[in-house]
């Protein structure tokens, strides 16, 4: 890199500063590499024993373990931390869920017990009702008669009874219906008409004058439906 | 000897006799740097042992410079300076160096004088005109011989920035020095 000839001066001063003695103090210099060859030797030992532990593990160059050996007690280390590692999580798994719980931010659910039954206090018994008591019917006592339609009945064979205070209950077996207001389907319950027959043979319409069925208004049919009774 | 390659490559496996060799080269060039950086003596001693404790710490776990170990022991020895300088702002002047060079010198002739002085001057100025920045890039530079490259690595700059920085303190320095050379 070329410089500003203005600047020669200067890089000639600082040339001769670069030259100028500042040297190390023996003194200081030897203590000081005495300290370092100790670090080195420290460094130097641990260093090594990593190296011999290293190269134990690995089997290599003449240690005695074999590389089989080697493998195995790889296999057996894991195993072993492993089944520590399960240990210790059974052994803490409540603090563990909780510290899982705080990571993820659940909220604590709180267990909560039932306060212990302290035995030394008097237990309250509450006080039992009379149970009802079954008394025998006396003797003697007269069966209700139950009359339908003017027959006697068993009471055993009337469907609803009224009370057993009442001896004697009239009860309509088939009773009439009573039309009442009311529309609507009423199955069953619709009256048969009787049917009334006609003495003489019914066909009363005829044609032509019916004597036997004059009345008194003068010779006019009332019940022909189809006669020609023209006055 | 061995050559720098192979003395990195033993002192990485720990080689007890490579990592002394090590020590033996540069820990006068680092102990001079630093004492230019914090002008303690008892500081930049420290800062030394430091440097090389780390090395051995980076090499014991693996680690270390796998290149340019001596950037990389100059960048440590940065680092630690500022450190330092962090807890304990030191204000000693940087003429511990040139004292040291300076003693046993007798009858000095008018060349010498003038040089002394012009010395002097540029010592002054380099701890009263340069910004810290400037100040560790002449240091690395001219000091110390470290190429741009080496230098943007070790302070951890751009390779332009550094530059700038270089050309603006030696324009600073210039102009420091024609003050005082036309005051005197």
């Amino acid at each position: 890199m070329e410089f500003d000839p203005n600047n020669d001066e200067v890089i000639k001063l600082l040339t001769t500063l670069k030259n100028s003695n500042g040297a190390y103090p023996p003194e200081l210099l030897a203590t000081r590499k005495a300290r370092y060859l100790q670090q080195v030797a420290q460094v130097g030992i641990a260093a090594g024993t990593g190296m011999g532990i290293k190269q134990i593990l690995k089997g290599g160059n003449g240690a005695g373990v074999s590389p089989v050996a080697g493998t195995m007690l790889e296999t057996i280390l894991v195993v072993a931390i492993v089944a520590e590692a399960g240990a210790l999580g059974y052994f803490y798994k409540d603090k563990l869920a909780e510290l899982f719980n705080l990571a993820l931010g659940k909220p604590n659910v709180e267990q909560t017990a039932n306060p212990p039954i302290d035995n030394s206090l008097p237990v309250l018994q509450a006080e039992s009702t009379a149970s009802p008591t079954i008394t025998e019917t006396p003797p003697g006592t007269p069966s209700p008669v139950i009359v339908i339609n003017g027959t006697f009945v068993a009471p055993s064979e009337v469907v609803n009874p009224v009370g057993p205070l009442n001896p004697v209950v009239n009860t309509v077996v088939n009773p009439v219906v009573v039309p009442t207001d009311r529309n609507g389907n009423q199955y069953g319950h619709t009256p048969i008409p009787e049917r009334t027959k006609d003495p003489n043979g019914g066909n009363n319409g005829g044609n032509g004058n019916d004597t036997s069925n004059s009345d008194t208004n003068g010779g006019s049919n009332t019940n022909g439906n189809n006669g020609n009774n023209r006055p | 000897m061995k050559d720098g390659v192979n003395l990195l490559k033993a002192a990485q496996k720990l080689d007890e006799e490579a990592l002394s060799a090590i020590f033996d080269e540069f820990a006068p060039a680092i102990y001079k740097y630093t004492l230019r950086l914090c002008h303690d003596p008892i500081v930049a001693d420290n800062i030394v042992g430091d440097v090389f404790a780390q090395l051995l710490e980076q090499f014991a776990g693996g680690k270390g410079p796998r290149t340019n170990l001596r950037s990389y022991l100059y960048q440590t020895a940065y680092h630690l300076v500022v450190d330092k300088s962090r807890d304990n702002s030191h204000t000693a002047p940087l003429e511990v160096a040139v004292d040291r060079y300076e003693k046993g010198r007798f009858t000095p002739t008018q060349t010498q004088i003038e040089e002394r002085v012009m010395m002097e001057a540029l010592i002054t100025a380099m701890n009263t005109e340069l910004t810290e920045d400037q100040r560790h890039v002449i240091i690395l530079r001219f000091l110390e011989d470290f190429s741009l490259k080496e230098t943007a690595d070790i302070i951890g700059k751009e390779v332009n920035n550094i530059k700038v920085i270089q050309n603006r303190g030696i324009a600073r320095l210039r102009k420091a020095l024609d003050l005082q050379m036309e005051e005197s």
